[in-house]
């Protein structure tokens, strides 16, 4: 068979663009891609007063309660509306929504700074997207701490042992000097469970899954979709309707 | 020069299952195992391999078991700062060879 070498070069460019493109036809929606829905209409509902998510969070994996703000280890936690969404605040909103609370917690990004940021690689992405933290390789630089933009990341300054009200043995509690976080409560997906705060919330507000599974799909097609801070092209995960 | 004695260490009690690797091998290569395993759960998210806890089941006393050895070596292996060494809910072990 004849080639010129025209031909040749023109097929192997097309074998080549055939290569570059075969990973994002075979990834889409069939890539596992977790996560997370707030409907704080209904979160509304079980206000003021509720703190299941973040009791159940913190017990689960051995949060410490630490009096002393400056430090605090948060997990998920409230946080005021115009704090959380400062650029969707403006006259014509509701003022039961301007002065709400919002639960919030690590957004799992799609361009995670903290990742980039950390030298040891001990905060990573993990192919489903979660944004893991590895204790045993944090040196404590706090690096990710001023990369996060939604102040996700807790240091242990102290030791957080003597802050805990009780200790849940099927999880390690942390040691001073090394930063944690949330980590969509991989260990219970891992036994085929949902994390922990999904499972607390008596109004069912957290709806947690596959970006492509239909309830997470039904419930973001259906309202208005909040992401935290989207101008910074992090690009969360934990999604909240209005 | 008088030689250390080696530390005699607890036996796990004959109802128990076999070691998940040769004892052997494990008395000299198990920080080596559970570094592997430690990278595996926490980086690649698997398992169902052996735990921290799968050990405490046939090993119960932790002092007779990691420390006799790490004293009498003086190492000071940090694993149970944050892990316990709880052998309140028992675990499925793996049979395995070395």
């Amino acid at each position: 068979m004849s080639c010129s070498r025209r031909t040749f070069l023109v097929r192997l460019g097309g074998m080549a663009l055939a290569g570059s493109l075969a990973p994002s036809w075979a990834s889409g929606f069939e890539k596992r891609r977790l996560a997370m829905v707030v409907d704080l209409n209904r979160c509304r509902q079980a206000r003021p007063g509720c703190d299941l998510c973040r009791q159940a969070c913190h017990s689960a994996h051995n949060v410490p309660s630490i009096p002393d703000p400056a430090h605090e280890i948060k997990w998920i936690w409230d946080e005021e509306f115009q704090r959380v969404f400062p650029t969707e605040v403006h006259p014509g909103l509701p003022p039961e929504i301007a002065t709400s609370s919002v639960p919030v917690l690590c957004n799992h990004c799609e361009n995670p700074p903290c990742v980039r940021v950390c030298p040891t690689g001990a905060t990573f992405v993990k192919p489903n997207g979660i944004v893991g933290m590895d204790e045993h390789r944090c040196i404590g630089c706090r690096y990710c701490m001023p990369a996060c933009p939604y102040s996700s990341r807790s240091f242990n300054f102290v030791d957080p042992r003597p802050f805990l009200r009780t200790t849940n043995t099927d999880y390690p509690t942390r040691t001073k000097g090394v930063v944690e976080k949330c980590t969509f409560c991989e260990e219970r997906l891992a036994s085929g469970r949902l994390p922990a705060c999904v499972e607390a919330c008596p109004v069912q507000a957290m709806t947690f899954g596959d970006i492509g599974d239909p309830a997470i799909q039904q419930r973001l097609a259906s309202s208005r979709i909040l992401r935290r801070r989207p101008e910074l092209g992090t690009s969360p995960y934990v999604f909240y309707i209005l | 020069m008088v030689a250390a004695r080696k530390p005699f260490l607890e036996v796990p009690s004959a109802t128990s299952q076999r070691c998940v690797r040769d004892p052997n091998w494990m008395r000299q290569n198990h920080r080596v195992l559970l570094q592997q395993l430690r990278d595996k759960t926490v980086r690649d998210g698997i398992r169902n391999e052996v735990t921290l806890r799968g050990c405490s089941q046939c090993h119960k006393d932790k002092t007779q078991f990691c420390d006799k050895c790490h004293q009498a070596a003086n190492l000071h292996p940090d694993c149970f700062d944050c892990h316990s060494y709880s052998t309140d809910h028992p675990v499925a072990l793996l049979e395995g060879g070395p």
